[in-house]
């Protein structure tokens, strides 16, 4: 088994006399070599050293009496195979295989060439106790506990290299240094590990909990804008969709399933310790690690918001010793991923007279006038998606310093990111300064800070806007206008065309494009505060108290020279919002171990959260000139009303949870959390959500000790409870809406309930069952969890439908279940760790199922009226019993009608060959409402990554490939760019419509009176995709070119993202989500900003 | 002896920080801060203003969407949402969109029902409260006569919906349903002013209650030669008519003007603020795309070739009720009957208000009941009761042609009298929701449906059709309910 010996065991100790005793007396039987070097050492005075597991596990019997070291050891080596050397003051070990050796003169061991140096971690702490060993001589030291070493070289000796249990060995040559200083990195698949748990941390292996860890490398392995985006492909059981590609625009997370119909269903964050949101002003530079909490064993410590996971975030503090300054920064240009294909002016002109004749009129493009010119006289035309997209440079640096003393760190850092769109007039950009402060005041208390001011800022471009129109919508617009129309007239004003072409009333995109300004802005300061005392010997009690703080203003200026402002005369609008949420956790920690056996820890604790939002609202149009945008409301002629509202939560907890370890063998977790909300009924305020598990480390059985190949095993199980209260305020009373009448010319303000009221409103429930497995084998260089989920989530937060005669459409009420199950499987392996190449590879792939099993008293309906575009008033989605959420309903197409005898014989008489011909789904010979079926379904069934990182010395190369497989997407934009009208540019697909002469099944004719918003199995697509996300090569310069300056790491990268794309869709992109804020109207694209690729050069610089 | 202070301290702070926090789960209890919750809600005089405020700013309106296309009047936008063509074609189910009159007057009826009975224990003048109960009754009358036109017997709720208890209700008879609005009505007769004057105009009168009594009666007359409901309408309009607190205006365009509102013509009207609550049913069915509406117009519906020419030249109320030319920038643009692009389209501009300055910030009164319609209604009810037209049904009749510009008419027989004034009607009241029940009552609605088929309308309609489908999510909510005949599955 080659792959046991890359275990290398290196074992060094320490001389411990001044004086050495030549006369060396050893008897002994059966003994492990190491234990009798040990007694030489003892007698000798000199340290020993050697190499490899198979060394350390010989055994040695010998009778040696008053021998000199040389006597003994030649004794006692001479039948083991092995040599050995002096060297240094240390006795070296090795077979008897010179063979392999480099040449070196062990005649002449002591030379005085020194070299010193330091040895730390990648954030630049010391490392203390790591191996130094010369290249090719058996010569070693260890760093102290400054990371400190020296190391006399032989002559020849041409490299160094540095090993520690748990980092990544590290090779760096001599040449003329004198002073060779290094960093390591962490080694992967480490079960001493330490990750961050909820309300405290914990040994990776003694975990019982389904917790997946986002590594520092990760995060920074590509350029993202928000945390969320760096779990994407590399967590088992989350999928992460970017709704769409806007700079500053957001994802949809969803860690094993929906389960919520109504409520939320994105995770909680927790960063440093604060439940928050708002992830795009969160600086992702400064975060050190990520853990997924999957499990309810896990989750339940969060309670009643646990339940769709949570993610802690934890950023990065400050060590003792020598600062370390850094500086990471990268930049880059974005371009467009994917055009969508449409029709030149030449093709648009001939599919408008086309679809004109077809329909029994003339053809528009006769040549009768400038603007209908005959359409072999036209050519390209205008490319619309060109004129209002561009390439785009995307940027991020962030200087940092971090250090301090025994008793006081600081972390300190500064980031920057901006990015413009690639469509005009986008951008984003962020501002962050972070201070991360712990001190220990005396040893028993320790008090600390993180603190965050982030400042962002962005332009907007009009796109997913509200009503989806071709008119307010940019996206729409610049696939739907015409492509024989120029950009400008000829007098050099925005040309705007209202005729036949312009079906769908869109505006110049070019205008569009520069004509809407939508400014929006952040200032947010989160801050937690922290102090911990030790009142006796493992207990702690820990208090923080902290506030997340958030001024929002957002301000939109539409101008006067585009079709929406110009009826209004100008319109401006300024919005400001304020949340202030404060809040205040204690928590009383024992941790002991009793004896050899028993180990205890137990918590308890008490925390009080409170938000409190505020927002206002000012519009005004009419304005004499374009020039102050929105900067003075006053200068509007028409003032539109002001608004104005407010709103708060409250949320109250109490926790607990004992971890006990039998033997290292067993461990049991129970968690408990009381929650009380202000959002609930008076009748239910408060829920309380228990969790169990239980870890079986398998590998600790004697049973399995022995077998060496695996390294550890650990079995899994837990069952809990957690809650969800993602629901707007004050739903269980019996609000009053304001309603605005008008009497004898005047407004006035009337009242009326605007809910029934439901004081039995409560959490909604998750109970979840996990059995995962972790293996390990050849010490961890292969490793592998799987896990096992069944969630189901009761009492659905749902809003129930209520007969209409009430008053009311529907009530708040907890019924309905939804169950999701599913298999979680990641691999980590360390393919190639040897010698100068090195392939380290992880894979992980999720699958889940969801199924509704209960509703209201109904057993389907039709919903997602939040999913309206332009002209429709569909409900596209179906929620039935048994079936998943998020299912597409609609007609299913069956082909296209080939002659009059198919019409004849169908149920859609009125219909003519080159229609779409759809199935009869009742057979009573009628096509309506009655025929829609289950046409496709938003969740994919599975989804996953592949990350490969290559080294070759100083190059790293990292491929990232990411997919996810089995659903479908709802395109809408079919709706325009296959409508066949000729009433707006359609797609280069309808090149191939029916025609007599080309009888295709799949693209229907021409036909200028048709377009009707017919949902249809002809508007859904697969969603599928695999996606290399990240291909990144880097270079790591050897330290000792830059030893003057103290660089201790430079590296240099290139990085592309998005380059390839493997995927059937026929949109901008696949990933992609219009509607992703909403929990029911999923996988559905329209008017959604473009997906760019990007390539980027970036440097790492460490001092 | 400085540790023991730091850690003294710490202990203070933190038990302090305790006792603040702990012991506060009242702090839970939180309600609404921007809104008023019915806990602390109907105590006072100005509350039950409010809440039947709320029942004017609901009065139940159909959108006139369906009175357009479901009859003979107009043509849906057609290169859009599926939904719309489908009422024009009627194929209609019960999960057919746009068809939304049911749940909308449910809304209205339950705010009435709120004001009924909570009025009664507001400590308020007894004058007061009785008319702010009286002009309830009259806005529930009006959601219930919607209501049973539609879809003939529903549900007959009374009572305000509190809790999750008793929604579900089966369906009564259209009589029991006439029945409350009747009672409803004499209620608000007897209680109601025949006027109001200042901030109060708007609200229901003495008149617009007797004016409903007599559109109900109207459409219970239906095609029955010998019904009472006749007489019963001439007595109603009658008594509206001669109370003299309302009348025409000279002009057919001076009606529907910025000035009518509380005027003299509209009997009963939902009231309107320009740029402050606006109706935008002038953008919503203006020429699609057209500069001139404030967000450009949305033209969901263009008027029929049948309807727009069925106008003599002398009809001056062709040009009030469509746009048939605009100007934008100096520039004309023409708009066409024909041409099938909506951007071209003669439109409806009836309620449009040229001096809105925001999308749908159009401040013109929707009128429900004006009074050209007692007029007409009376000369339709008096040639019944009387077998043949007498002097004042043609009186009545003349002062609606003549003030439209049109010559007065004489001399005509029973039927003649009868098509004429149905024909006066048509000219009179597209826009105003009364066509298609005008067609319904007449029992005209299938011949008129089908003779309109331009657009390639084939329209689907069948006998059954004169009653909508009580939607889908109701039945599926209410097993009581019971499904109109025909749209049975």
């Amino acid at each position: 088994m080659k792959l046991a010996v890359f275990l290398t065991l290196i074992t060094v100790l320490q001389a411990s006399a001044d004086s050495f005793g030549q006369v060396i007396t050893l008897n002994v039987r059966n003994l492990p070599l190491p234990e009798a070097m040990e007694r030489i050492q003892q007698q000798s005075g000199y340290l020993f050293f050697l190499k490899g597991e198979a060394l350390a596990n010989m055994r040695v019997s010998a009778n040696i009496r008053q021998a000199t070291l040389q006597q003994a050891m030649t004794s006692l080596t001479r039948d083991l195979g092995l040599d050995w050397v002096i060297r240094d003051k240390t006795i070296i070990l090795r077979r008897s295989n010179r063979d392999k050796e480099p040449a070196f003169n062990p005649a002449d061991p002591f030379q005085e060439r020194i070299v010193t140096g330091r040895v730390t971690d990648d954030a630049g702490a010391p490392l203390e106790g790591a191996t130094v060993t010369v290249k090719g001589a058996n010569i070693a030291t260890t760093t102290d506990a400054q990371g400190n070493y020296q190391i006399k070289l032989p002559d020849g000796a041409s490299a160094l290299v540095f090993t520690i249990v748990g980092y990544e060995s590290q090779e760096q040559s001599i040449g003329n240094q004198s002073a060779i200083h290094v960093s390591l990195t962490a080694s992967i698949s480490d079960i001493d590990e330490v990750v961050v748990v909820g309300y405290g941390t914990m040994k990776r292996g003694d975990l019982t909990g389904a917790v997946s860890s986002v590594r520092e490398s990760e995060i920074r392995a590509t350029p993202i804008v928000a945390l969320d985006r760096a779990m994407q492909g590399r967590v088992a059981g989350v999928n992460v969709t970017t709704n769409s590609a806007r700079p500053g625009g957001t994802t949809t997370v969803r860690i094993r399933g929906t389960g919520s119909v109504n409520a939320g269903n994105e995770p909680l964050y927790v960063i440093d310790g604060f439940p928050t949101g708002n992830l795009n002003s969160i600086n992702v530079n400064d975060i050190e690690s990520m853990e997924v909490l999957k499990d309810a064993s896990a989750t339940a410590i969060y309670g009643s918001r646990g339940s769709n996971g949570v993610i802690l975030v934890t950023t990065r503090r400050g060590r003792a010793g020598k600062s370390v300054v850094s500086y990471d920064g990268y930049y880059g240009q974005q371009s467009v991923r994917r055009k969508i294909p449409l029709l030149n002016a030449r093709q648009f002109a001939e599919f408008v007279n086309e679809a004109n004749v077809n329909n029994g009129a003339a053809p528009y493009f006769d040549g009768s006038a400038a603007d209908r010119p005959l359409p072999e006289t036209l050519g390209k035309g205008t490319d619309w998606q060109d004129a209002i997209m561009r390439d785009a440079p995307i940027q991020d640096h962030q200087l940092g310093v971090l250090g301090g003393s025994e008793k006081s760190r600081y972390a300190i850092s500064l980031g920057y990111y901006g990015q413009e769109g690639i469509i005009l007039r986008s951008d984003f950009n962020r501002y962050s300064l972070r201070a991360n402060l712990d001190s220990d005041v005396s040893d028993r208390l320790k008090v600390g800070l993180s603190a965050q001011a982030a400042y962002t800022h962005g332009n907007a471009a009009e796109t997913e806007s509200g009503r989806n129109t071709s008119s307010d919508n940019l996206i729409p617009a610049t696939l739907n206008y015409s492509p024989t129309l120029p950009i400008f007239n000829e007098d050099g004003s925005y040309n705007t065309y209202t005729g036949p072409l312009n079906g769908l009333g869109a505006d110049n995109p070019y205008a569009m494009a520069n004509e809407y300004t939508n400014q929006s802005s952040l200032i947010r300061v989160l801050s937690n505060a922290y102090a911990e005392l030790e009142i006796i010997d493992g207990l702690k009690l820990r208090s923080t108290i902290g506030a997340d703080l958030l001024a929002n203003k957002a301000s939109s200026y539409t101008s006067k020279l585009v079709l929406a402002g110009a009826s209004l005369g100008g319109r401006a609008s300024v919005a400001s919002a304020q949340t202030i949420n404060w809040l205040n956790e204690n928590t009383l920690t024992y941790d002991k171990q009793f004896g050899d056996r028993h180990s205890l820890n137990a918590m308890i604790g008490y925390t009080y959260q409170q938000s409190d939002y505020e927002t206002a609202t000012a519009n005004a149009n009419n304005f004499n000139d374009d020039f102050a945008l929105y900067h003075n409301l006053g200068s509007g002629s028409t003032l539109v009303a002001p608004s104005s509202s407010a709103n708060e939560w409250r949320l109250i907890s109490y926790i607990a949870r004992i971890n006990y370890g039998f033997d290292d063998r067993f461990l049991f977790t129970l968690t408990g959390r009381r929650d009380g909300s202000s959002r609930f009924g008076p009748n239910n305020k408060f829920g309380f959500f228990p969790s169990g598990a239980l870890a079986w480390k398998l590998k600790n059985e004697s049973w399995l000790r022995d077998v060496n190949a695996l390294s550890d095993a650990k079995l899994r199980v837990s069952y809990g409870l957690s809650g969800n209260q993602e629901i707007s305020n004050y739903q269980y009373v019996a609000g009053l809406s304001s309603i605005d009448y008008v009497l004898g010319g005047q407004l006035y303000i009337g009242n009326a309930p605007g809910i029934i009221p439901n004081p039995d409103l409560r959490w909604e429930k998750n109970a979840q069952f996990d059995v995962g497995l972790d293996l390990g084998f050849f010490g961890n260089r292969l490793s592998f969890t799987g896990d096992y989920y069944h969630k189901t989530t009761s009492d659905l937060l749902f809003s129930v439908g209520v007969p209409t005669s009430s008053g009311f459409g529907t009530m708040l009420q907890n019924i309905g279940k939804v169950e999701n199950q599913g298999i979680e499987l990641a691999l980590n392996a360390d393919l190639v760790g040897r010698g100068n190449f090195k392939w380290t590879s992880s894979f992980n792939i999720t699958f889940n199922k969801n199924k509704v099993l209960a509703l209201d008293k109904r057993q389907e309906f039709r919903t997602g009226s939040d999913a309206v575009i332009s002209n429709t008033g569909l409900n596209p989605i179906l929620l039935r019993v048994g079936e998943p959420l998020s299912n597409f309903y609609g007609y299913e197409m069956d082909g296209i009608f080939q002659t009059e005898a198919e019409v004849a014989a169908s149920a859609q008489p009125a219909a003519k060959p080159g229609d779409i011909r759809y199935v009869d789904q009742n057979g009573d010979n009628v096509i309506n409402d009655e025929d829609r079926a289950i046409i496709g379904n938003a969740n994919p069934t599975s989804f996953g990554g592949w990350n490969n990182t290559f080294g070759y010395k100083g190059f790293d190369l990292n491929v990232f490939i990411q997919g996810v497989f089995g659903n479908e997407i709802l395109n809408y934009g079919t709706f325009d760019q296959l409508n066949m009208t000729g009433g707006n540019n359609l797609s280069i697909r309808a090149l191939d419509r029916w025609t007599p002469d080309n009888p295709s099944n799949a693209i229907p004719r021409a036909n200028a009176s048709g377009g009707s918003r017919i949902l249809s199995s002809f508007q859904v697509e697969d969603g599928s995709y695999i996606r290399f996300k990240t291909i990144t090569l880097g270079y790591t310069f050897p330290t000792a070119w830059f030893h003057k300056l103290s660089i201790s790491q430079l590296r240099i990268y290139v990085s592309g993202q998005n380059l390839f794309t493997i995927t059937d869709y026929t949109g901008y992109d696949p990933e992609v989500n219009r509607f992703g804020n909403s929990s029911i109207s999923q996988g559905i694209d329209y008017g959604v900003y473009p997906s760019a690729k990007t390539f980027l050069f970036g440097l790492n610089l460490k001092f | 002896m400085k540790l023991l202070n730091i850690t003294r301290c710490f202990f203070l702070i933190l038990s302090t920080g305790v006792i603040v926090l702990s012991g506060c789960e009242n702090r839970l209890d939180l309600a609404p801060i921007t809104n008023l919750t019915d806990a602390t809600f109907y105590r006072t005089a100005e509350d039950a203003k409010a809440a039947l405020g709320a029942c004017y700013g609901t009065i139940n309106n159909p959108d006139v969407f369906h009175d357009l296309v479901a009859s003979d009047d107009a043509i849906p936008f057609l290169t859009g949402d599926a939904a719309r063509p489908l009422v024009w074609r009627y194929d209609i189910t019960p999960e057919t969109n746009y068809i939304r009159f049911y749940s909308g007057a449910y809304t209205s009826i339950n705010r009435c029902n709120i004001v009924i009975s909570r009025l009664p224990d507001i400590d308020m003048d007894d004058q007061l409260r009785a008319r702010y109960i009286a002009e309830a009754k009259f806005l529930r009358a009006l959601a219930y006569l919607n209501l049973v036109r539609f879809y003939g017997g529903v549900p007959i709720v009374t009572e305000p919906t509190e809790s999750a208890e008793n929604l579900e209700v089966a369906r009564s008879s259209a009589e029991e349903v006439y029945a409350l609005i009747e009672a409803d009505l004499q209620e608000a007769e007897l209680i109601l002013p025949p006027k109001y004057t200042g901030g109060d105009v708007g609200r229901a009168t003495s008149n617009a209650a007797k004016a409903l009594m007599a559109r109900m009666y109207l459409f219970r007359a239906g095609t029955e030669a010998g019904s009472p409901f006749w007489q019963q309408t001439v007595q109603k309009t009658r008594e509206v008519i001669e109370e003299g607190s309302f009348g025409l205006y000279d002009t057919f365009a001076e009606a529907f003007a910025l000035t009518a509102r509380g005027g003299l013509e509209n009997i009963f009207e939902i009231q309107y603020l320009t740029d402050v609550k606006g109706h935008g049913q002038g953008r919503g069915y203006g020429v699609r795309g057209a500069p001139i509406y404030p967000g450009g117009g949305a033209g969901i519906a263009r008027p029929t070739a049948s309807l727009y020419n069925l106008y003599t030249e002398a009809d001056q109320r062709r040009e009030v009720t469509f746009i048939t030319s605009y100007t934008f920038n100096g520039q004309t643009t023409n708009l066409s009957i024909t041409d099938p692009n909506p951007a071209n389209a003669i439109s409806f501009q009836k309620l449009w208000d040229r001096t809105a300055q925001t999308n749908g910030g159009e401040g013109t009164s929707h009128p429900i009941i004006r009074f050209s319609d007692m007029l007409l209604m009376y000369a339709e009810a008096q040639n019944e009761v009387n077998g043949g037209p007498d002097a004042s049904a043609y009186d009545a009749l003349n002062r609606v042609r003549t003030r439209a510009g049109l010559d007065p008419v004489d001399g005509l027989d029973y039927q003649a009298f009868k098509e004429a004034v149905w024909l006066e009607r048509r000219l009179e009241f597209p826009f105003e929701n009364i066509r298609w029940f005008d067609l319904v009552r007449t029992g005209r609605l299938i011949e008129a449906v089908r003779a309109e088929n331009s657009f390639n309308r084939n329209a689907l309609i069948q006998p059954f059709h004169v009653l909508l489908p009580i939607p889908q999510a109701d039945m599926d909510n209410n097993p009581l309910l019971e499904q109109n005949p025909g749209y049975q599955q």
